[in-house]
């Protein structure tokens, strides 16, 4: 990922398609939850690609390759950790840092994330105040000094 | 000394004799004469007593006798000769007045009467040829003896024979001279005759006497029961008078036909002697030499009759004398005693000076002093057995039995009398007695059932009520009974079970059902044991009812396997209940954790939006908009610790918790959570202070949950606190009492509202926050505390809390350091 080009992230809004924003993908049935993490990474200048369920964000993953996959673990059909599994089991994705964002906070639970495949774990509910700060510890070069 | 002895025995009795017929001769004085009249009297031949003489005419003892009483009373006699048996017959029928010669019977009694004064006391004995070896009565078993027909000797060999169980030949006869002659021919093994006549006649057959002797018959007239006593009373007076007079008649005739010269020992020998002397000088005057041979042949034969006499006598004095048993010998009427023998002097105690000085009734109770004199009074006669008691030397009272008959002492009417000491015999009897009776006693009252049965057959003998009471008898159904006619056994193997059980050790035990009387059936515990009785083999049998035992145990068996089942039951209810927990304890941590999670969902977006918007990002907002969106914020944050809370607690209590155990700095620990909980103190214008102890450093524990413990009571201290402050102290303790490690101890100690005594022991407990009505203005989950202590012993620490009401409180944290 060295040969990538740097990515200057900018307020939304200003000088727009000239910069290529970072694209994150979204993998979350609850639309609420949905809404209100879309409309933080937005604000911070990252571009969001959604999934509702667990299929439609293995296709996507493929599909879009994002820089970031935060991965809800409770979801229909296919449940977070086999979603993990199945992005871990592509090699072009070995790469991408994979957050579980859950609401499942028992004993186990984040060990059982991490054995999936997954590369973070926050749970729900989460902080806005530092919610950013903590998956862009992910990314190789996080827009932190220019967020807010 | 035997010599002396003897003297001295003849001598006292001789003398005592004279004094007595002294007396008695002057008592009887001759009687008058009576009417002349005509008596027939019966003749046999039973030499010397009485028999015919070579010229056919009657003679002996008896005749001499008679024939004197007839002189003085001027009767007639006419002679009827015959048999011993033709004269008794004749006097029974009354063809004759009179029979010499008969001793006393009872049952001659009946057919005849006697005179009262004996004639003659004359022994009986067995003669034999010369060679042979009789020499005991046991001697004549299986052998052939001639006796009198009708003789009382008949009736006493019949008697010995029986008693000795001889089984001989009793050969009767006229007789005695046919009877002689049949011993001599060798027709009979040997004959019993009286003393007299085999003294006079066995040289004569050949014969020998031998040491086989009856007791003494006293002989009497005997004349018919119907005819009139007139005569026989006569004769008794004639006689009376005679035998007191050593010249009268009667003697005369004892010395002509038998030498006898016992009674009056040296002057009647001397006498007769001298009477020999004068026939043979009055012979030899007037008669031929051949007279005179005969006489000195007569004389020698007399001669050897006294030395057999003599030698006889010293037998039967040695034979009283000698005799182990006591015997003594008393005069009949006046009841003087005569003679004891050693035996007596020894089993008595009195010396035989004393015992000849007394009378019989000396010898007896008080008591029964004059029962004995009438009784003695009228034995004459007869033979006599009865218990009586005497009294000895000493005073001691023995029971004694007597057997007497009357015997011719020195011509005395007198009797002997053989005694018997039963005392020991009696008292064993009363023991036996009484312990009988009290064993039969016991038997009856004993609670346990007993028989004693026929082993062969099982006849019962004997049973006691118990055992009737337990098979249903009445005592009288069941004596003489087998117990299979009674239908007793259930099963007649069972007894034959016991019979072939008691083969071994002649005992037997068992359980076994009994059939009662009306066929109910009932258990019992038999014991039987085989045992002679009475000369028997019989067969003892004891019977327990057990069914009362039988039913006890029938209870606890029911009981047993009652609690068994209620076990069982109890058990399964309990795995069930156990299942049922297990699955609700399952049901509750799905519960919680869906619970988490669906709250959690929700407040994320609560949570989320609100500090989104809060952070100006969705625009910007005024001042009343903001206050109120950090109270939603506040709500919602107070929720989810809420939540945070619950999980934790049940977690702890699911066992579910687990505590890390790495290093880490205690002193940055307590900084941190001192800063977290400083902007609210300084909020509320509460001093914080720290105050770690230099030695403070590095500990291995968990540090997230050691900074969840010092946080929640940090909290606490601030939110309980209005005025003054809060002051954490850390420092290094040593070793509680019972533990090994020094501890780290962190104390807050807080100027605030404290707390009530009362109120310490709900203090840790889970939603207990203490409620002063100050609930509302302290928030709070209510699990704070616990999830503290219990977070504490997880680190294997504790809490410990100090306060005072209105004045503060001290909370200190410690841990193994």
């Amino acid at each position: 990922m060295g040969g990538r080009k740097r990515i200057h992230l900018l307020p939304a809004g200003l000088r727009k398609g000239e910069i290529m924003k970072a694209k994150v993908l979204l993998i979350e049935d609850n639309e609420q939850n949905r809404y209100l993490m879309n409309f933080l990474l937005d604000k911070h200048g990252y571009a969001v690609v959604e999934a509702f369920d667990g299929p439609q964000g293995v296709k996507l993953a493929a599909e879009e390759l994002p820089r970031l996959i935060l991965l809800d673990i409770q979801l229909p059909t296919m449940d977070g950790y086999a979603v993990a599994r199945a992005l871990r089991a592509n090699p072009a994705l070995e790469n991408i840092p994979i957050i579980a964002v859950t609401s499942y906070a028992m004993a186990g639970d984040r060990e059982k994330a991490l054995a999936a495949g997954c590369t973070g774990y926050i749970e729900k509910p989460i902080n806005p105040a530092t919610f950013m700060a903590r998956i862009e510890r992910y990314l190789d070069n996080p827009p932190t000094e220019s967020s807010p | 000394m035997k010599k002396t002895n003897e003297a001295a025995w003849v001598y006292k009795t001789v003398s005592i004799l004279l004094a007595v017929l002294g007396t008695l001769a002057f008592i009887t004085a001759s009687s008058p004469a009576a009417d002349i009249r005509t008596i027939r009297v019966g003749v046999y031949e039973d030499p010397p007593k009485v028999f015919t003489d070579t010229s056919g005419r009657p003679a002996g003892i008896f005749i001499d006798i008679l024939k004197r009483i007839a002189e003085d009373r001027g009767w007639e006699i006419s002679y009827r000769h015959g048999t011993w048996q033709q004269g008794l017959e004749r006097l029974a029928r009354g063809q004759i007045d009179l029979m010499p010669d008969v001793a006393y019977t009872a049952r001659r009694d009946v057919t005849y009467s006697f005179n009262t004064v004996p004639v003659l006391s004359v022994w009986s004995q067995v003669y034999a040829r010369k060679s042979s070896q009789i020499r005991t009565i046991l001697d004549l078993k299986g052998k052939r003896v001639a006796v009198l027909e009708q003789s009382i000797q008949l009736q006493t060999l019949q008697t010995l024979a029986g008693g000795f169980d001889l089984h001989l030949t009793l050969i009767p006869v006229t007789d005695y001279e046919t009877e002689f002659r049949m011993i001599a021919e060798g027709k009979v093994d040997a004959g019993v005759t009286n003393r007299f006549f085999g003294l006079m006649k066995a040289r004569e057959f050949g014969l020998q006497s031998t040491p086989v002797i009856f007791d003494p018959a006293p002989y009497f007239f005997a004349a018919p029961k119907k005819g009139s006593r007139e005569v026989l009373e006569a004769i008794d007076r004639e006689l009376a008078a005679m035998k007191v007079d050593p010249q009268s008649a009667y003697y005369a005739s004892l010395r002509r036909w038998t030498g006898e010269k016992v009674r009056f020992e040296i002057p009647v020998w001397l006498r007769m002697a001298g009477l020999v002397m004068g026939f043979s000088l009055l012979g030899s005057l007037a008669a031929a030499a051949v007279f005179k041979r005969k006489v000195r042949e007569r004389t020698r034969e007399l001669d050897r009759i006294n030395e057999n006499l003599r030698e006889e006598e010293r037998r039967y004095r040695m034979l009283f004398e000698n005799n182990p048993v006591p015997m003594l010998i008393y005069q009949r009427v006046t009841f003087k005693m005569l003679a004891v023998n050693d035996a007596f002097v020894h089993h008595y105690g009195y010396s035989r000076e004393q015992a000849l000085s007394f009378v019989l009734t000396d010898l007896y109770p008080e008591e029964e002093k004059e029962r004995i004199a009438k009784v003695a009074m009228g034995l004459k006669g007869r033979a006599y057995v009865g218990e009586w008691h005497h009294v000895r030397a000493d005073g001691s009272v023995i029971t004694i039995v007597a057997r007497s008959h009357d015997i011719s002492f020195w011509s005395t009417e007198a009797r002997i009398a053989v005694l018997t000491d039963v005392t020991e015999m009696k008292r064993l009897e009363a023991e036996l007695r009484e312990s009988s009776e009290r064993f039969a006693a016991i038997f009856e009252m004993l609670p346990l059932g007993v028989c004693i049965t026929r082993p062969e057959d099982g006849v019962f003998l004997h049973v006691n009520s118990s055992f009737g009471g337990i098979v249903g008898y009445a005592n009288a159904e069941m004596i003489g009974h087998t117990s299979r006619e009674l239908d007793v056994w259930r099963r007649p193997e069972d007894r034959d079970a016991m019979i072939r059980g008691l083969s071994g050790t002649g005992e037997y035990r068992r359980e076994l059902i009994l059939r009662r009387k009306g066929g109910a059936h009932i258990p019992v515990n038999l014991c039987s044991k085989l045992i002679p009785l009475d000369g028997f083999k019989r067969l003892l049998v004891v019977i327990e009812d057990i069914s009362e035992r039988k039913k006890a145990e029938e209870a606890v068996r029911e009981l047993t396997a009652g609690l068994e089942r209620r076990v069982a039951e109890r058990t399964a209810e309990l795995a069930v209940a156990k299942e049922r927990a297990e699955a609700a304890d399952r049901l509750k941590s799905a519960f919680l954790a869906t619970m988490s999670h669906e709250l959690r969902t929700p407040l994320n977006s609560i949570i989320g939006f609100t500090g989104i918007i809060l952070m100006g990002l969705a625009g910007p907002l005024n001042e009343e908009q903001s206050k109120q969106l950090r109270m939603v914020e506040k709500s919602a944050n107070h929720l989810l610790s809420l939540i945070n809370d619950v999980l934790d607690i049940s977690k702890i209590e699911a066992g579910q918790l687990d505590v890390g155990c790495k290093l880490f700095d205690v002193r940055s620990s307590i900084d941190k959570v001192a800063g977290i909980a400083r902007p609210m103190a300084e909020k509320k214008g509460l001093r914080l202070g720290v105050e770690i102890a230099p030695e403070i450093d590095m500990l291995a524990s968990d540090s997230r949950r050691f900074e969840q413990v010092l946080l929640n009571l940090l909290n606490n201290a601030v939110k309980f606190t209005e005025r003054g402050g809060v002051r954490l102290t850390a420092w290094l303790a040593p070793p509680s009492p019972g533990g090994s490690h020094p501890e780290i101890r962190v104390s807050i100690a807080d100027t605030g509202i404290g707390i009530k005594p009362e109120d310490f022991g709900t203090l840790f407990q889970p939603f207990r926050q203490i409620d002063t009505g100050l609930s509302r203005q302290h928030e709070g989950t209510g699990l704070g505390l616990a999830i503290c202590r219990k977070l504490a012993e997880l680190l294997g620490g504790r809490i410990e809390v100090e306060s005072k009401w209105g004045e503060g409180s001290v909370f200190t944290f410690s841990l193994p350091a």
